[in-house]
Protein backbone atom coordinates (compact mmCIF):
# COMPACT_ATOMS: atom_id res chain seq x y z
CA UNK A 1 0.00 0.00 0.00
CA UNK A 2 1.81 3.50 -1.29
CA UNK A 3 2.27 5.78 1.95
CA UNK A 4 1.62 3.30 4.65
CA UNK A 5 3.45 0.52 6.47
CA UNK A 6 1.87 -2.76 6.83
CA UNK A 7 1.23 -1.99 10.84
CA UNK A 8 -0.37 1.43 9.73
CA UNK A 9 -2.92 -0.62 7.21
CA UNK A 10 -3.78 -3.30 9.68
CA UNK A 11 -4.30 -0.97 12.65
CA UNK A 12 -6.77 0.94 9.91
CA UNK A 13 -8.12 -2.20 8.82
CA UNK A 14 -9.05 -2.78 12.33
CA UNK A 15 -10.39 0.61 12.77
CA UNK A 16 -12.18 -0.09 9.44
CA UNK A 17 -13.92 -3.53 10.71
CA UNK A 18 -15.31 -1.13 13.68
CA UNK A 19 -17.03 1.49 11.44
CA UNK A 20 -14.71 4.38 12.33
CA UNK A 21 -15.76 7.58 9.84
CA UNK A 22 -11.74 8.64 10.07
CA UNK A 23 -10.39 5.54 8.60
CA UNK A 24 -12.97 5.15 6.16
CA UNK A 25 -11.26 8.78 5.45
CA UNK A 26 -7.60 7.69 5.24
CA UNK A 27 -8.03 5.29 3.04
CA UNK A 28 -10.64 7.17 0.80
CA UNK A 29 -7.74 10.09 0.66
CA UNK A 30 -5.09 7.15 -0.22
CA UNK A 31 -7.01 5.58 -3.06
CA UNK A 32 -10.12 7.67 -4.34
CA UNK A 33 -7.73 9.23 -7.21
CA UNK A 34 -6.03 6.05 -7.99
CA UNK A 35 -9.08 3.98 -8.42
CA UNK A 36 -10.38 6.58 -10.35
CA UNK A 37 -7.42 6.69 -12.41
CA UNK A 38 -7.78 2.66 -12.40
CA UNK A 39 -11.76 2.94 -13.46
CA UNK A 40 -10.76 5.44 -16.20
CA UNK A 41 -8.49 3.65 -17.93
CA UNK A 42 -10.21 0.59 -18.11
CA UNK A 43 -13.69 1.79 -18.89
CA UNK A 44 -12.39 4.88 -20.95
CA UNK A 45 -15.51 6.30 -19.57
CA UNK A 46 -15.62 8.94 -16.96
CA UNK A 47 -19.34 8.84 -16.19
CA UNK A 48 -18.69 4.91 -15.85
CA UNK A 49 -15.78 5.80 -13.60
CA UNK A 50 -17.48 7.75 -11.18
CA UNK A 51 -20.41 5.68 -11.06
CA UNK A 52 -18.17 2.24 -10.69
CA UNK A 53 -15.90 4.39 -8.09
CA UNK A 54 -18.67 5.23 -6.30
CA UNK A 55 -20.24 1.34 -5.56
CA UNK A 56 -16.37 0.54 -4.98
CA UNK A 57 -16.89 2.78 -1.93
CA UNK A 58 -20.18 1.40 -0.90
CA UNK A 59 -19.18 -1.74 -0.78
CA UNK A 60 -16.18 -1.15 1.46
CA UNK A 61 -18.53 0.23 3.47
CA UNK A 62 -20.97 -2.64 3.75
CA UNK A 63 -18.75 -5.10 4.07
CA UNK A 64 -15.98 -3.11 6.44
CA UNK A 65 -17.06 -5.18 9.11
CA UNK A 66 -16.36 -8.38 7.65
CA UNK A 67 -12.94 -7.46 6.24
CA UNK A 68 -10.27 -10.13 7.55
CA UNK A 69 -7.90 -8.26 10.27
CA UNK A 70 -4.87 -9.21 7.73
CA UNK A 71 -6.89 -7.54 4.16
CA UNK A 72 -4.38 -5.56 2.10
CA UNK A 73 -6.47 -3.06 1.48
CA UNK A 74 -5.03 -1.68 -1.91
CA UNK A 75 -5.50 -5.34 -4.15
CA UNK A 76 -8.97 -5.81 -2.30
CA UNK A 77 -10.77 -2.36 -3.35
CA UNK A 78 -8.57 -2.74 -6.89
CA UNK A 79 -10.13 -6.25 -6.82
CA UNK A 80 -13.56 -5.09 -6.33
CA UNK A 81 -13.32 -2.08 -9.00
CA UNK A 82 -12.09 -4.41 -11.58
CA UNK A 83 -15.25 -7.27 -10.63
CA UNK A 84 -17.34 -3.92 -11.01
CA UNK A 85 -15.76 -2.84 -14.31
CA UNK A 86 -16.42 -6.66 -15.41
CA UNK A 87 -19.84 -6.95 -14.36
CA UNK A 88 -20.32 -3.56 -16.37
CA UNK A 89 -18.60 -4.93 -19.39
CA UNK A 90 -21.01 -7.93 -19.33
CA UNK A 91 -24.30 -6.18 -18.51
CA UNK A 92 -23.48 -3.46 -21.33
CA UNK A 93 -21.42 -5.73 -23.66
CA UNK A 94 -18.99 -2.92 -23.73
CA UNK A 95 -17.63 -2.63 -27.55
CA UNK A 96 -13.69 -2.81 -26.81
CA UNK A 97 -12.78 0.03 -29.76
CA UNK A 98 -12.95 3.21 -28.77
CA UNK A 99 -9.69 4.58 -28.10
CA UNK A 100 -11.32 8.52 -29.35
CA UNK A 101 -13.02 8.22 -26.71
CA UNK A 102 -10.19 8.84 -24.09
CA UNK A 103 -9.79 12.48 -25.22
CA UNK A 104 -12.76 13.46 -23.02
CA UNK A 105 -11.13 11.46 -19.80
CA UNK A 106 -7.90 14.03 -19.80
CA UNK A 107 -7.58 16.72 -17.34
CA UNK A 108 -8.93 20.06 -18.79
CA UNK A 109 -5.11 21.80 -18.23
CA UNK A 110 -2.05 21.17 -15.85
CA UNK A 111 -0.75 24.52 -13.84
CA UNK A 112 3.13 23.67 -13.49
CA UNK A 113 4.45 23.21 -17.15
CA UNK A 114 5.38 25.50 -19.86
CA UNK A 115 3.14 26.20 -22.94
CA UNK A 116 6.10 24.27 -24.66
CA UNK A 117 6.03 21.12 -21.82
CA UNK A 118 2.44 21.10 -22.15
CA UNK A 119 2.18 20.66 -25.34
CA UNK A 120 4.73 17.76 -25.95
CA UNK A 121 3.80 15.65 -23.01
CA UNK A 122 0.34 16.39 -23.90
CA UNK A 123 0.82 15.08 -27.54
CA UNK A 124 3.35 11.72 -26.31
CA UNK A 125 1.07 11.41 -23.24
CA UNK A 126 -2.45 11.43 -25.51
CA UNK A 127 -0.34 8.84 -28.02
CA UNK A 128 0.01 6.17 -25.10
CA UNK A 129 -3.51 7.34 -23.51
CA UNK A 130 -4.73 6.34 -26.87
CA UNK A 131 -2.16 2.75 -27.54
CA UNK A 132 -3.20 1.65 -23.85
CA UNK A 133 -6.97 2.28 -25.00
CA UNK A 134 -6.72 0.23 -27.81
CA UNK A 135 -4.99 -2.70 -25.91
CA UNK A 136 -7.68 -6.00 -24.90
CA UNK A 137 -8.99 -5.28 -21.87
CA UNK A 138 -6.74 -8.01 -19.61
CA UNK A 139 -3.72 -6.68 -21.09
CA UNK A 140 -5.14 -2.90 -19.92
CA UNK A 141 -5.53 -3.84 -16.27
CA UNK A 142 -2.69 -6.13 -16.70
CA UNK A 143 -0.42 -3.23 -17.33
CA UNK A 144 -2.29 -0.74 -14.81
CA UNK A 145 -2.09 -2.87 -12.03
CA UNK A 146 1.48 -3.11 -12.45
CA UNK A 147 3.05 -0.44 -13.91
CA UNK A 148 0.74 2.46 -13.48
CA UNK A 149 -0.51 1.31 -9.63
CA UNK A 150 2.77 -0.62 -8.32
CA UNK A 151 1.04 -3.59 -7.04
CA UNK A 152 3.56 -6.71 -7.26
CA UNK A 153 2.33 -8.86 -10.11
CA UNK A 154 1.44 -11.78 -7.43
CA UNK A 155 -0.93 -9.06 -6.12
CA UNK A 156 -2.51 -7.85 -9.64
CA UNK A 157 -2.96 -11.96 -9.89
CA UNK A 158 -4.59 -12.31 -7.16
CA UNK A 159 -7.13 -9.16 -8.61
CA UNK A 160 -7.62 -10.37 -11.81
CA UNK A 161 -8.31 -14.13 -10.96
CA UNK A 162 -5.44 -15.71 -12.39
CA UNK A 163 -1.97 -17.49 -11.52
CA UNK A 164 1.03 -15.19 -10.66
CA UNK A 165 2.44 -17.46 -13.80
CA UNK A 166 -0.34 -16.39 -15.88
CA UNK A 167 -0.19 -12.76 -15.04
CA UNK A 168 3.46 -12.89 -15.94
CA UNK A 169 2.68 -13.81 -19.42
CA UNK A 170 -0.16 -11.68 -19.84
CA UNK A 171 1.96 -8.61 -18.54
CA UNK A 172 4.46 -9.60 -20.96
CA UNK A 173 2.49 -9.85 -24.08
CA UNK A 174 0.48 -6.67 -23.67
CA UNK A 175 3.85 -4.99 -22.82
CA UNK A 176 4.76 -6.27 -26.40
CA UNK A 177 1.84 -5.27 -27.92
CA UNK A 178 1.64 -2.06 -26.28
CA UNK A 179 5.34 -0.99 -27.89
CA UNK A 180 4.19 -2.48 -31.35
CA UNK A 181 0.96 -0.25 -31.31
CA UNK A 182 3.24 2.90 -30.42
CA UNK A 183 5.87 1.75 -33.06
CA UNK A 184 3.44 1.84 -35.59
CA UNK A 185 2.08 5.52 -34.24
CA UNK A 186 5.90 6.57 -33.63
CA UNK A 187 5.56 8.20 -30.79
CA UNK A 188 8.79 10.98 -31.33
CA UNK A 189 9.20 11.18 -27.77
CA UNK A 190 9.22 7.24 -27.07
CA UNK A 191 11.53 6.79 -30.24
CA UNK A 192 14.29 8.98 -28.25
CA UNK A 193 13.62 6.98 -24.78
CA UNK A 194 14.26 3.41 -26.89
CA UNK A 195 17.60 4.98 -28.26
CA UNK A 196 18.59 5.43 -24.80
CA UNK A 197 17.08 1.61 -23.44
CA UNK A 198 18.92 0.25 -26.76
CA UNK B 1 17.56 -4.25 -28.18
CA UNK B 2 14.25 -2.75 -26.60
CA UNK B 3 13.41 -4.30 -23.16
CA UNK B 4 10.39 -5.51 -22.04
CA UNK B 5 9.84 -2.68 -19.70
CA UNK B 6 11.18 0.45 -22.29
CA UNK B 7 7.42 1.70 -21.97
CA UNK B 8 6.82 1.80 -18.35
CA UNK B 9 8.16 5.04 -17.51
CA UNK B 10 5.60 6.52 -20.15
CA UNK B 11 2.65 4.75 -18.51
CA UNK B 12 3.97 5.95 -15.15
CA UNK B 13 4.21 8.94 -16.62
CA UNK B 14 0.25 9.72 -17.54
CA UNK B 15 -1.09 12.53 -16.06
CA UNK B 16 -3.64 12.09 -13.07
CA UNK B 17 -6.93 12.24 -13.58
CA UNK B 18 -9.38 13.99 -10.64
CA UNK B 19 -12.88 12.65 -9.83
CA UNK B 20 -15.13 15.29 -9.47
CA UNK B 21 -15.36 16.87 -6.80
CA UNK B 22 -18.61 17.59 -5.31
CA UNK B 23 -19.34 13.68 -6.39
CA UNK B 24 -16.48 12.33 -4.43
CA UNK B 25 -18.08 14.85 -1.44
CA UNK B 26 -21.74 13.11 -1.77
CA UNK B 27 -20.00 9.87 -1.87
CA UNK B 28 -18.07 10.11 1.08
CA UNK B 29 -20.81 11.98 2.70
CA UNK B 30 -22.84 8.88 2.01
CA UNK B 31 -20.41 6.61 3.00
CA UNK B 32 -20.21 8.36 6.72
CA UNK B 33 -24.13 7.92 6.65
CA UNK B 34 -23.80 4.45 6.58
CA UNK B 35 -21.08 3.53 8.66
CA UNK B 36 -22.66 5.94 11.16
CA UNK B 37 -25.89 3.65 10.57
CA UNK B 38 -24.43 0.80 10.95
CA UNK B 39 -22.84 1.19 14.76
CA UNK B 40 -26.09 1.74 16.31
CA UNK B 41 -27.19 -1.22 14.37
CA UNK B 42 -24.33 -3.43 16.11
CA UNK B 43 -25.70 -2.29 19.66
CA UNK B 44 -29.36 -3.12 18.32
CA UNK B 45 -28.52 -6.73 16.94
CA UNK B 46 -26.76 -7.31 20.59
CA UNK B 47 -29.80 -6.26 22.21
CA UNK B 48 -32.26 -8.49 19.85
CA UNK B 49 -29.82 -11.24 20.21
CA UNK B 50 -30.40 -11.03 23.97
CA UNK B 51 -34.12 -10.92 24.16
CA UNK B 52 -34.27 -13.79 21.73
CA UNK B 53 -32.29 -15.74 23.89
CA UNK B 54 -34.34 -14.65 27.25
CA UNK B 55 -37.35 -15.25 25.14
CA UNK B 56 -36.39 -19.44 24.35
CA UNK B 57 -35.47 -19.52 28.06
CA UNK B 58 -38.83 -18.22 29.06
CA UNK B 59 -40.55 -20.50 26.70
CA UNK B 60 -38.87 -23.18 28.23
CA UNK B 61 -39.18 -22.66 31.51
CA UNK B 62 -42.73 -22.94 31.24
CA UNK B 63 -42.94 -26.08 29.05
CA UNK B 64 -40.73 -27.19 31.65
CA UNK B 65 -43.64 -26.47 34.31
CA UNK B 66 -46.09 -27.55 32.35
CA UNK B 67 -45.23 -31.55 31.92
CA UNK B 68 -43.80 -31.54 35.46
CA UNK B 69 -47.87 -30.10 36.42
CA UNK B 70 -48.99 -33.45 34.02
CA UNK B 71 -46.32 -35.91 35.33
CA UNK B 72 -47.91 -34.52 38.97
CA UNK B 73 -50.90 -35.10 38.39
CA UNK B 74 -50.56 -38.51 36.58
CA UNK B 75 -48.85 -39.86 39.52
CA UNK B 76 -51.37 -38.33 41.83
CA UNK B 77 -54.16 -39.79 39.95
CA UNK B 78 -52.42 -43.09 40.24
CA UNK B 79 -52.19 -42.92 43.57
CA UNK B 80 -48.20 -43.14 43.91
CA UNK B 81 -48.54 -39.45 45.59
Amino acid sequence: MTGMDRESELALVARLREGDATAFDEVYACFNTRLFNFLARLSRRRQVAEDLLEETWLRLVARASRLQPDTRLGPWLFTVARNLHASYRRSRLLEDSHAADLIGLWPSGSPQPTPFEATAAGETGRRVEAALGALPVAYREALLLVVVEGLRPAEAAGVCGITPEAMRQRLSRARALLSRTLDENSVPGLAALKEVTT
Amino acid sequence: MITDEAHDPALRALPLMTPDHSRAAQVRARCHARLARRRPDCAGAAIRSAAFILGQAVIGGLCLLYFSAVVHDALRLRGIL
